[in-house]
């Protein structure tokens, strides 16, 4: 047999042994690049044509034609497999997800909506006031006696360039400014900002967040108190919790008493949350001074109501397991990613 | 305020321990605020004589003494440096325990020491350690010490509410406890033995301000000893945590906590004549209180005085003029009741606060001075060996009369939600030693005693009674009222659904303190005109915002040097004073946000486009539609000039209701921002002005907009304009040129770069043509293509794109 010949097959055997061990799609490609490329092996051979014997060459001819089209259908056939494989493969349903940027409502509005619509359930309204307030509705209306301590300049955030208001230091003047203007029967509750001059700590911060409750009508007892304060903390702590409450001193209400709530993290064992008494202190209440009542020209011989207060970041330290009031002003995100959804 | 349990039983008998009395005044009336457990260490002294003291051969410090303790005479080493011999001292033999520790016969540098001679703090009497306690005469030799003072007792901290000046004493306290056991309230006794020599020899009391000092009475008390007191007295006083001085001061201090009446003992030879009188100072006049701070007084100030000067700050300190000294032998006690705002405000100008001031200033018992008086001059002679002057000098020109006030028990019924019948009332009232007469069959006239000053109305008994019936015994009510007429006042729904929508939008919503850098606020907007605080704890916190951009910035700072770019926060709050949107004075409630980082989050197959106003503007109108406001809000352009891009929208008013852009980058970077940042801020109200008109749902017209059933034509179109072509006039141009068949009309391509010229851009329009009768055919819409066309090319340097 001729050489060329000899060197024809060599290069078919060459070719489908590099065939059969390719690997993927670019392998392929650099195969048909290598043999049937413009420049590739076998496209070379038909430069020989005419350098070979006539005898010779329309058996060769015929050869490298066919070594040719053996070899662009394998390498198609080789590309189709591959496609298929892909195919069987199928898209990779673990790709990490696309998601827009995440909203978050802030952990001590998530408390107060939900303290909110308690309250709104048994027939309350919310009611606001400005932040900034006048003397008169902070503590004059709220029959606060001229030497209480908190109409001091070192307790209270007075204005320098606006005389005679301050940051309230209680959301008590939004009782005020509500019955004012209107007459009872009145079921209001009322969130917002309050100011003291308090140094921050874990368990302080000057500015913080309170909720006013005030219900005024013909025949309001302390009986309803208790019995609207008890059941407000159950909804928000669970159905077991029970409360107290104790004699305390406030100026806008008499009878007063701060209200205690069974720890709901041990049930009144004791534990690390309720310093191990078994109560939490969650704030004032009472029955609305006559003086209160008399401030806003309601006749407290006719009308009684009663009052209570309570701390939306002591609320939301409790159900968060939070235990710096600081992170709630701090505004990191990286906390604030962490509340999510309703409460 | 600090009571001693074991002084608390000698004023009313309980069997209740400690804590259970504690629980009882906590749900009576005042809260414990902390308990200490005292423990002395008495238990199996004896008193013992220092036969022989010797220098230790080996220390130089230490003394070998031979103690004679009755029957036995000991060797014991003593450090003390007052261990000298004859002195009768307190000894602890081997095998007492003092506490934890055990005393023990031991060799102390070579030299066997059989117990220990001990000082008052190793007694646990006192925090005195100076030196071992020295007995006088009245001990003998091998007495047991067990009963000299109690070895144990309880110290209950009480928070004493501010109208509750009577419960700052042992007696006040003790008169609750009675009330709640119904147990026998036991005085002390204010009996004295006096000489013949009557008092008033020797003192005169003017009152020349009766409205600011009511009451001055004055007992003089010769011949006394100044020396420390006894020693129960010493290890009382220390365990309230007063620090003994002697006994003169120490019974003073006494009779305060066992009554609660502020005294005070002059030295009698230091007052002019015995001269009392009671005045105002004079403008400018100096004072050196008893602490040796000098102070100018007003004439506002009262003044205990003689007729030659100042001698004390009437209910607040003694002067140092006529302080009681180690040589004073006679004294002056006074026992006086002052006006409380009087004293409060002497107080707080000289920056005073003591222990007499705050009973004073809340209101002292003026019924009080004779029997305070009394007892400290019986206690000086007890102890301090004086001669008391027969009776006191009373200058109480106005009487101060007891008050009458009445309660209705229905009254009370009705206000707790419970029956009171009067039987109860009374006995409750009785029990608190508020004394009711039954008038009629529903009245009760109490006359209140004038240490319970706080009592003027029917519903401060009210409160009494509810006190003493106990508020856990008020029932509970299951039901209550409905108040029909509650409403909502539309704002509140506004609020909650903008934060919502801003959340959907992915803000974060934070929530910052109302007060903020004033600095700040300027460094935004030197425009702005926030309240400052007076009295603010920190430059952080000195100006009440008028802005919420800076304190947002602030935020936005912080949480990029935490290493989180992306950042979209949102805040809702009051501001006040003059703001961003130039509208100055009352208080608005604004919502404004901050966004830097990508508009949309890159992924592993994006890299993210950066925000950018268009993004801006995407939110406000989500916002918008959200609210139920207007679909495409008309903003205008007017910015201000701490933004380099921006838009704006006025109110339903005319002003700036919205202010939204690019921060300049000097702004930024005054917040240490260094990245783009977009803010925006406004005022929800003047935005949306909230409809309270129940007729019409909130951005829900009456009725709707008929839609097409028939399909839509479309057509693209697009020109090559000038930049100075503003989108917004061309995209008007098109709506106007289109008529009513261009249902829309969106900006579906914008290219600028080559082949265009540098000042110009290509703008594609993509116009959906649609009627609501029938098919539009293309013969129809060509010809309003065309006019589009031709209205478009109308514009200066606008053309066609071919």
């Amino acid at each position: 047999m001729h050489e060329s010949l000899v060197e024809l097959r060599q290069i078919r055997k060459d070719f489908e042994k590099e065939a059969s061990t390719v690997a993927g799609r670019s392998d392929v490609e650099l195969l048909r690049v290598r043999y049937i490329g413009r420049k590739g092996i076998i496209s070379n051979l038909f430069k020989n044509i005419s350098t070979l014997p006539p005898d010779l060459r329309g058996q060769y001819g015929k050869e490298l034609n066919e070594l040719k089209n053996d070899a662009a259908a394998k390498i198609e056939s080789l590309l189709a497999s591959g496609e298929e494989a892909a195919e069987a493969a199928g898209f990779d349903p673990t790709l990490p997800l696309r998601m827009d940027f995440e909203g978050s409502l802030h952990p001590l509005t998530l408390i107060e909506r939900e303290a909110k619509r308690i309250f709104q359930r048994m027939g309350f309204s919310i009611e606001r006031g400005p932040e900034v307030e006048d003397v008169w509705h902070n503590f004059d209306a709220l029959n606060t006696p001229e030497w209480h301590p908190s109409r001091d300049t070192s307790d209270s955030f007075y204005l320098a360039n606006k005389t005679g208001f301050l940051l309230r230091t209680e959301t008590s003047p939004i009782q005020i400014r509500v019955l004012e203007n209107s007459q009872p029967p009145v079921r209001i509750v009322g969130p917002g900002r309050v100011f003291r001059n308090d140094k921050p700590d874990a368990t302080h911060h000057p500015s913080f967040t309170q909720m006013e409750g005030l219900y005024v009508d013909r025949g309001v007892t302390f009986a309803d108190l208790k019995g609207t304060v008890l059941e407000f903390y159950r909804q928000m702590f669970g159905s077991d919790v029970r409360t107290r409450f104790r004699p305390h001193f406030f100026p806008f209400t008499e009878p007063s008493a701060e209200v205690d709530v069974s720890c709901p993290f041990c049930g009144g064992e004791g534990c690390r949350i309720c310093k191990n008494s078994g109560w939490i202190e969650m704030g004032g209440s009472g029955m609305v001074d006559p003086n209160v009542l008399e401030a806003v020209h309601i006749d407290s011989e006719e009308f009684t109501g009663w009052a209570f207060g309570l701390g939306i970041e002591r609320l939301a330290m409790l159900l968060y397991d939070v235990d710096d009031i600081r992170l709630f002003y701090e505004n990191d995100v990286r906390f604030l990613a962490q509340f999510g959804g309703r409460r | 305020m600090k009571v001693s349990v074991n002084w608390l039983r000698s004023f009313v008998e309980f069997d209740e321990t400690p804590e259970q009395i504690a629980e009882r005044i906590t749900f009576g009336a005042f809260e414990l605020e902390g308990v200490e457990k005292i423990q002395r260490h008495l238990r199996g002294l004896v008193a013992g004589k220092i036969l022989e003291s010797k220098k230790h051969p080996k220390a130089d410090k230490l003394t070998v003494t031979k103690v004679d303790v009755g029957g036995e005479v000991l060797t014991i080493v003593c450090g003390a440096p007052n261990c000298r011999e004859g002195l009768l001292v307190p000894v602890a033999k081997p095998g007492v325990k003092l506490g934890e520790t055990t005393v023990e016969s031991r060799e102390i540098r070579g030299v066997a020491s059989q117990g220990m001679i001990l000082s008052e703090r190793e007694m646990g009497l006192t925090d005195d350690h100076s030196g071992v306690l020295v007995f006088d005469d009245s001990m003998s030799v091998g007495q047991k010490l067990d009963d000299l003072v109690a070895d144990e007792d309880t110290i209950l901290d009480f928070e004493i509410t501010v109208n509750r000046p009577d419960a700052l004493s042992h007696l006040g306290i003790a008169r609750e406890v009675a009330a709640y056991l119904r147990k026998p309230l036991h005085l002390p006794s204010f009996d004295v033995q006096e000489v013949k020599q009557p008092a008033s020899d020797r003192v005169r009391v003017e009152i020349a301000a009766p409205e600011q000092g009511p009451r001055y009475l004055a007992r003089v008390v010769e011949g006394a000893s100044v020396q420390a007191s006894p020693l129960w007295m010493r290890a009382l006083l220390h365990s309230l945590g007063q620090r003994p001085i002697n006994n003169i001061v120490d019974i003073t201090n006494y009779v305060l906590f066992e009554l609660g009446h502020p005294l005070h003992a002059f030295d009698y030879h230091l007052v002019k004549d015995g001269h009392i009188v009671v005045r105002l100072a004079e403008d400018g006049e100096l004072f050196v209180t008893l602490d040796g701070r000098k102070h100018t007084l007003t004439a506002e100030d009262l003044l205990i005085a003689d007729p030659e000067k100042g001698i004390a700050l009437a209910g607040v300190m003694g002067g140092a003029n006529s302080e009681v000294g180690t040589d004073t032998r006679d004294i002056l006690i006074e026992a006086a009741y002052f006006d409380p705002p009087s004293v409060r405000r002497t107080s707080k100008r000289h920056d005073l606060p003591t222990e007499a001031s705050r009973r004073f200033e809340r209101g002292a018992d003026p019924s009080m001075p004779p029997n305070a008086a009394a007892r400290c001059a019986e206690l000086i002679r007890k102890y301090a060996d004086g001669k008391v002057l027969k009776g006191a000098v009373d200058g109480y020109p106005n009487p101060i009369e007891h008050r009458r006030v009445s309660v209705r028990p229905s009254r009370a019924s009705l206000l707790l939600g419970m029956n009171i019948s009067p039987e109860q009332a009374k006995e409750s009232l009785d029990a608190l030693s508020l004394p009711a007469e039954k008038e009629g069959k529903d009245k009760l006239n109490v006359t209140v005693p004038t240490f319970r000053m706080d009592i003027e109305r029917e519903v401060d008994l009210i409160e009494e009674i509810a006190r003493i019936v106990g508020y856990e015994n008020v029932p509970t009510a299951q039901t209550s009222h409905v108040a029909l007429q509650a409403r909502q006042d539309p704002r509140e729904e506004l609020y909650d659904t903008a934060i919502d929508l801003m959340a959907g939008m992915g803000f974060k919503e934070i929530i910052l303190p109302a007060m903020t850098s004033g600095k700040d606020q300027g460094a935004f907007d030197g425009g702005l005109e926030p309240f400052e605080i007076d009295r603010s704890i920190s430059p952080e916190m000195s100006a009440y915002r008028a802005s919420l951009v800076p304190g947002l910035l602030r935020t936005v700072e912080r949480n990029l040097n935490a290493g989180v770019d992306d950042l979209r926060l949102v805040e809702t709050g009051q501001v006040g004073g003059k703001g961003w949107l130039g509208v100055d004075g009352g208080q608005r409630q604004h919502l404004a946000f901050a966004v830097t980082g990508h508009a949309r989050p890159p992924s592993y197959d994006s890299s993210g486009k950066p925000v950018d106003l268009p993004f801006i503007k995407g939110v406000i109108a989500s916002l918008s539609r959200g609210l139920s406001l207007d679909k495409f809000p008309d903003f205008d352009y007017d910015i201000p000039g701490n933004l380099q891009q921006g838009i704006a929208l006025k109110g339903q008013d005319g002003a700036a209701a919205l202010i939204a852009g690019q921060l300049q980058q000097n702004v930024a970077a005054a917040f240490g921002i260094e990245a783009p940042v977009f803010v925006c801020e406004l005022d929800l109200e003047r935005w949306t002005a909230p409809e309270t008109d129940r007729l019409k749902r909130p951005g829900s017209p009456r009725g709707y907009k008929a839609f097409s059933r028939f399909p839509a034509n479309t057509r693209d179109v697009a020109f090559i304009a000038p930049r100075s072509v503003r989108f917004d006039q061309l995209i008007g141009t098109i709506r106007e040129a289109g008529g009513e068949l261009l249902e829309q009309v969106s900006l579906f391509d914008l290219y600028e770069g080559k082949p265009l010229e540098r000042d110009q851009r290509s703008l594609a329009f993509r116009l959906v043509f649609r009627a609501t009768d029938r098919t539009l055919a293309d013969e129809e819409v060509e010809p309003i293509v065309q006019k589009v066309v031709g209205a478009a090319k109308k514009i200066s340097g606008v053309r066609l794109r071919s």
